[in-house]
């Protein structure tokens, strides 16, 4: 070959294979941070689980036991979960055999809470398995209007859009566009498709009853605005034209094409019932009495005769509710939150969404003197997600209606009405614009549910013991001739005393307690025990006290089918109305007219409790700016809106008109201002970036103690021990403090102490990324595969719950067999950690994130949630609640500041995550998105080892939610404040500095340089550390041994690699050889 | 002069041209992304993204004048004009993997805010699918797509001489 061609060609491939190594390298960096996914797609594993000292071990012998059981979960659910709210003229249940027009998109096209397996069970389908008829015109119809769709590809994975579905997207604070096919579209073949009908149809239709389903959808991220509502059109020639029409009324009102549904259904079929297939209360007036009609002038009747919350079903639940409608088991379920005339009118909604201050744009890094960051240009943030360069804390948000939300609002003012307090019949707040009116309020109470079967209730006895358990006796007796399960519910009415009238304690006039339910037989009685801890009969004195006190007096326990009758059996046994009751106990405690505030000032777990969240109020920052609502004056301290000050920001920050409130942040009293800017930017704990003299002493860790020697030690399960000490020192400083400021994905393995990876999953509906077969390691008891003898369950979707059904059942028993179901999945799918249960309360109808949580009150949620995590606890796995803080909406949910006062605190949100946390020692916790008062939630030291730590004792792990902001979250405020693990999905990094001049690859201003002027950092993080590793170590992590293996794909990446550096080295010599020979050569000439 | 400089430029030269303007390209393209206040990436600064394309760029422009150094020197062939050609041949091999390691390291950074914006689920697209994330996506992809091909170019052109080959008799050597 000649020399001018072989030289090129040698410098060639020396390029190329250069080149190609290049790629190999980076493209290794890159795969090992996603690691867990490039294992995913190749269908291999990084590393391999000994089971051998397995003890955590699965209540199902094979996966089909364990899909069976889960089935006959989800199906039970949707039985004890689907409420018959109203039942007129004998409806329901529906004879088998009936002829059902089923209509309205949501019937056919419903709105589930998860994707679903292939054999998800459809409303028509499941009707049809009871023995239903269903019209087939109308079939026919809403089957071509299905042909209408969207597939989506995203990697692999087809998502379906039925275009002429429901509106599935819940908005994110904005206008939320009414989607329903109006029967006027029927004849269309352009719209309808092969389903379209010539004029006249309506005489083809064959029904007697009239099944209609309307959707409210929900979601992460969504958010709806009250009175911000449109209507799609679509044009004769089958185009769609989305917010095509404005609506003048609220988007939990049903819309004009919705109306046009129920009118035909009730011109087509003698009977209709309405299915209300939702997270959120919609306002459902027109469908029980005409006065509520959306438009006033509107005479229509839309009346039906039944209605049925069947809330937002998974795969299962919908076969559940068929069996429910048609009788084959009795309806046991109840509304987990009140139906009102209009939510919008409810006093939390006075203030919703948020203010911005009105000096939002003076803060920025340069103002604050804040030496992390140069960049940060305003505080303003504006939608459910960050924006990049802001502190995210221009909104405000007062909740000043105390702990009045849902049911206890509209009781208790009841209540007063009827006892004649607190001025409850002014006309303020009143949606009548009258005297205020119960029944003018509402439509549906929080707990009704109706019956198919007459029964009675006797509340036999109640027993209370002090830092104990209050324990109920039920008697039900079944007035039927039909063997059947009832359901009882337990509320107390505490005193209402002088003490607290003058200190601002706020009571319930009924407090839901719990609930259970019996099986009944024919014309027999049964009795049923219900019990709570008795600690939740205290009150929040943030006032007085300043911890929980019980007032002296006469507790009312009553049982009642919702709360308003609840309400009614306490007015009757007070005699302040007439006639006679079974249905309450009345039991003294303590001495009338006395305080007790000792007993309940004590924690479980031995720590004092006493006010922590003044900084939290926002009368402590702004002097008596606000009066928080109260009985004692419902007209006087009426929630004032501070939101809808008729002014908007109009600069460029704002992306929508978003109101400007009366606050500026410059007002704070001066000694007051420095903490306040603190909280405010992340910067309570003061991250040194020269030396100080608090020099890290242990950098490199002390190694010794490692995982396996926690595995073997008999200490484990406590936390005191010293072999935590002796692992967390084992820790380098920078990966303490690394491993802390890189969660999300998964909890890394730290060097000396060798702990296993543990994968986060989500979520409420079950492992949202979890399939059954998917454990890779042949000697797991739960490897299997997809050709074998378990080849039919091989991939199917263990996310099967549904969080909205869960509350609806008001049975802690349904929840406790979903924790046993949630955990044998984990262990199904070698998952081990997973943030399983949604618990925030509902202050309001309008969050979208509803669907994850099971009601708006604290102690359904609280008694739900415990049972939950109590046997998810016994199967090994972790189960963290979320998201713990006041996540009331999802609008500005990155960094809105919340205010609200300590007995709200306490006795709301944080109830509803108390029974999982204090009481059945939940083993992790993830901390709300938002600010409480101005510190950053997942920062908030007072919340997380204050009251969670402190108080209830929680030893479990803490994370974030996603951290998207780095000057929101501040990593190093969030280790002071108790987390132990940010998400900012770092996969695979849990040190500090892998940059290479030592920076972190996030928080830029935290290096390993000035680290080391950090040690009470450190010392911090490590600590925080020890709860996560004694989370691990109780739970299914501790027995299985994790070993690093080299996967396929990484060792066909590393030979690739050598083989091309062996070429570039072969090529390389050769070309510089000859090239040197060449040049001799030509010297010698 | 210059126009005799042109003229005995060959696809080597062009490669490493065209290897420097669409670095400097992707570089600056990258840089607007942590820069402009609106991105979805500002300040998400990347050192060894911007450390290996500034080398790259320096390298590529070092390469083309040691290339054409014996030229301006007036050496037609001989020592100096073998050397340059070695020299400038590393220099443009370094350059294309630093390059190439950029584009990769940058969309290994990228690709979890991308997925996230491109294909979340659908309520959570509504939100974060904004005029400004979605240029945010696509000027990263372009910038990595342009990295790429600034990397792949010279590889590919390496196979062929820096300078056009103007000697009728050239020394032979045996495969």
């Amino acid at each position: 070959m000649k020399k001018k061609t072989l030289l090129p060609l040698l410098q060639g491939l020396t390029a190329t294979s250069l080149a190609l190594v290049t790629v190999c390298v980076a493209g290794h960096g890159v795969a090992n941070t996603w690691r867990n996914n490039v294992d995913a797609a190749f269908g291999q594993s990084s590393y391999v689980t000994d089971t051998s000292s397995m003890t955590y071990t699965s209540d199902y012998s094979t996966p089909k036991a364990l899909v069976e059981a889960a089935k006959e979960y989800a199906i039970n659910e949707g039985e004890e979960g689907t409420v018959v709210l109203k039942n007129d003229n004998s409806v329901l249940p529906l004879a088998s055999g009936s002829k059902i027009a089923l209509m309205g998109s949501a019937s056919y096209m419903t709105y589930f809470s998860a994707a679903g397996n292939s054999d998800q069970v459809s409303l028509s389908e499941a009707l049809v398995n009871n023995g239903l008829t269903l019209d087939s015109t109308l079939s026919t119809i809403y089957a071509g209007a299905a042909e209408n769709y969207t597939d989506t590809v995203t990697w692999g994975t087809t998502t379906r859009t039925y275009n002429l579905g429901p509106n599935d997207s819940a908005p994110d604070y904005d206008t939320y566009d009414i989607h329903e096919l109006n029967p006027s579209y029927f004849t269309n073949s352009n719209i309808v498709m092969s389903g379209a009908q010539s004029s006249g149809w309506e005489s083809n239709v064959d029904a007697d009853t009239a099944i209609v389903t309307f959707a409210r959808p929900g979601g992460e991220g969504t958010t709806y605005k009250p009175g911000a509502t449109s209507q799609w059109s679509i044009a004769e020639d089958g185009t769609i034209t989305n917010n095509a029409t404005t609506l003048d009324q609220d988007p939990l009102q049903f819309g004009p094409d919705e109306l046009a549904v129920i009118k035909k259904a009730k011109e087509l079929a003698e009977k209709v019932v309405v299915l209300l297939n939702t997270s959120v209360a919609m306002d459902i007036g027109p469908l029980v009495d005409s006065k509520w009609n959306v438009d006033p002038t509107d005479t229509t009747d839309y009346t039906v005769d039944g209605i049925a919350y069947i809330g937002v079903p998974n795969d299962y639940q919908l076969q559940g509710t068929a069996n429910v409608l048609t009788g084959k088991v009795n309806a046991t379920g109840a509304l987990a939150d009140t139906y009102a005339v209009s939510s919008s009118n409810d006093p939390a909604m006075q203030n919703f969404g948020g203010a911005a201050f009105r000096d939002y744009q003076s803060l920025t890094s340069e103002s604050v003197g804040d030496s992390r960051w140069s960049n940060v240009n305003n505080l303003l943030s504006s939608s459910s997600f960050s924006r990049a360069d802001t502190y995210n804390g221009g909104l405000y948000l007062i909740e000043t209606e105390n702990i009045y939300t849902g049911y206890t609002y509209y009781e208790t003012r009841y209540y007063d009405s009827v006892v004649g307090q607190g001025n409850a019949t002014s006309s303020t707040g009143s949606l009548t614009g009258g005297a205020w009116d119960y029944d003018e309020e509402v439509v549906y109470p929080f707990g009704h549910g109706l019956s198919y079967y007459e029964y009675d209730e006797e509340l036999v006895s109640v027993s209370y013991t002090p830092r104990g358990d209050v324990e109920a006796t039920v008697r039900v007796t079944n007035n039927s001739d039909t063997a059947a399960t009832f359901r009882s519910e337990l509320f107390v009415q505490a005193p209402y005393s002088d003490y607290d009238k003058q200190n601002g304690v706020e009571k319930s006039a009924a407090q839901f307690l719990n609930s259970a339910k019996v099986y009944v037989g024919a014309n027999s009685s049964e009795t049923v025990t219900i019990s709570v801890p008795s600690k939740y009969l205290a009150s929040y004195d943030a006032n007085g006290y300043g911890t929980y006190i019980l007032d002296g007096g006469t507790y009312y326990f009553a049982l009642g089918n919702g709360s308003h009758e609840a309400v009614n059996n306490i007015l009757t046994a007070q005699n302040h109305l007439t006639g006679s009751t079974n249905d309450v106990y009345a039991l003294e405690i303590g001495t009338s007219g006395e305080v007790d505030a000792t007993t309940y000032a004590v924690s479980d777990s031995g720590g004092a409790i006493e006010n922590q969240m003044e900084t939290v109020d926002i009368n402590y920052w702004f002097d008596d700016y606000t009066t928080y609502f109260s009985r004692s004056d419902w007209s006087g301290t009426y929630p004032e809106n501070y939101v809808d000050t008729g002014e908007t920001i109009t600069d460029s920050l704002a992306e929508t008109d978003l109101p400007l409130g009366e606050l500026s942040m410059s007002d704070i009293a001066d000694s007051k201002y420095e903490d306040y800017i603190d909280r405010l930017i992340g910067r309570v704990y003061d991250y040194n970036l020269t030396s100080n003299g608090d020099d890290v002493t242990n950098w490199d860790g002390v190694a010794g103690v490692t995982w396996e020697d926690l595995s073997k030690s008999t200490d484990y399960q406590d936390i005191d021990a010293d072999i935590y000490e002796e692992l967390v020192q084992a820790i380098p400083a920078y990966e303490a403090v690394g491993a802390i400021l890189h969660g999300g994905s998964a909890s890394d393995t730290l060097s000396n102490i060798e702990n296993p990876i543990v994968v986060q999953n989500d979520g409420p509906t079950g492992f949202t990324s979890g399939s059954l077969g998917e454990v890779t390691d042949e000697t797991s008891p739960y490897y299997f595969t997809a050709d074998g003898e378990y080849a039919d369950y091989y991939g199917w979707g263990v996310n099967i719950n549904s969080q909205t059904l869960l509350g609806s059942s008001f049975n802690p028993e349904v929840a406790s067999e979903w924790g046993k179901i949630l955990g044998n999945t984990g262990l199904w799918t070698g998952r081990y950690e997973i943030w399983g249960a949604g618990l925030n309360y509902h202050r309001t109808q309008y969050n979208g994130r509803n669907n994850e949580y099971p009601s708006e009150d604290p102690m359904l949620t609280n008694r739900i949630g415990a049972a939950m995590i109590e046997a998810c606890n016994k199967t090994g796995v972790i189960c963290g609640p979320k998201h713990i803080g006041f996540n009331d909406q999802e609008y500005d949910r990155s960094g809105i500041q919340v205010y609200l006062n300590e007995q709200k605190y306490r006795e709301t949100d944080m109830r509803a995550f108390q029974g999982a946390i204090e009481d059945e020692g939940a083993l992790g916790a993830m901390i709300a998105f938002n600010r409480v008062g101005p510190t950053n939630a997942t920062q908030s030291y007072e919340m997380i080892n204050g009251i969670m730590r402190g108080e209830w004792g929680f030893k479990g792990l803490v994370s974030s939610d996603m951290c998207m902001s780095y000057y929101y979250f501040s990593g190093p405020d969030a280790i002071y404040g108790g987390t132990t693990m940010l998400a900012d999905f770092a996969q695979g990094d849990s040190t500090i500095g892998t940059d290479t001049d030592g920076t972190d690859t996030n928080w830029t201003y935290i290096t390993r340089d000035n680290l080391k002027f950090n040690n009470t950092l450190v010392e911090i993080a490590r600590d925080n550390l020890r709860y996560q590793l004694y989370a691990f170590a109780n739970s299914a992590v501790l027995n299985i041994a994790t070993t690093y293996v080299m996967p396929g794909w990484e060792l066909g990446l590393n030979v690739l690699t050598g083989v091309f550096a062996g070429v570039a080295a072969i090529s390389g010599c050769a070309w510089i050889g000859l090239g040197v020979l060449n040049v001799l050569k030509k010297e010698e000439k | 002069m210059f126009a005799n400089l042109l003229k005995k430029q060959w696809i080597n030269s062009y490669g490493c041209l065209v290897g420097l303007l669409l670095g400097i390209v992707a570089l600056s393209i990258y840089q607007y992304t942590v820069g402009w206040a609106n991105s979805y990436w500002v300040h998400d600064e990347l050192s060894l993204v911007t450390g290996f394309s500034v080398w790259a760029i320096i390298l590529f422009a070092l390469a083309l004048v040691v290339a054409n150094l014996a030229h301006f020197l007036g050496e037609k062939k001989g020592f100096l004009k073998d050397v340059c050609f070695y020299v400038a041949g590393a220099l443009e091999i370094v350059s294309c993997c630093f390059l190439l390691a950029s584009g990769i390291i940058f969309i290994g950074d990228r690709a979890e805010g991308i997925a996230y914006i491109l294909f979340s689920d659908a309520s959570v697209l509504t939100q974060v699918q904004t005029p400004a994330n979605m240029f945010s996506v696509n000027l990263s992809i372009a910038a990595t797509i342009i990295y790429i091909i600034a990397g792949l170019v010279p590889v590919v052109t390496s196979f062929f001489p820096f300078i056009r080959h103007t000697e009728k008799k050239e020394e032979v050597t045996q495969a």
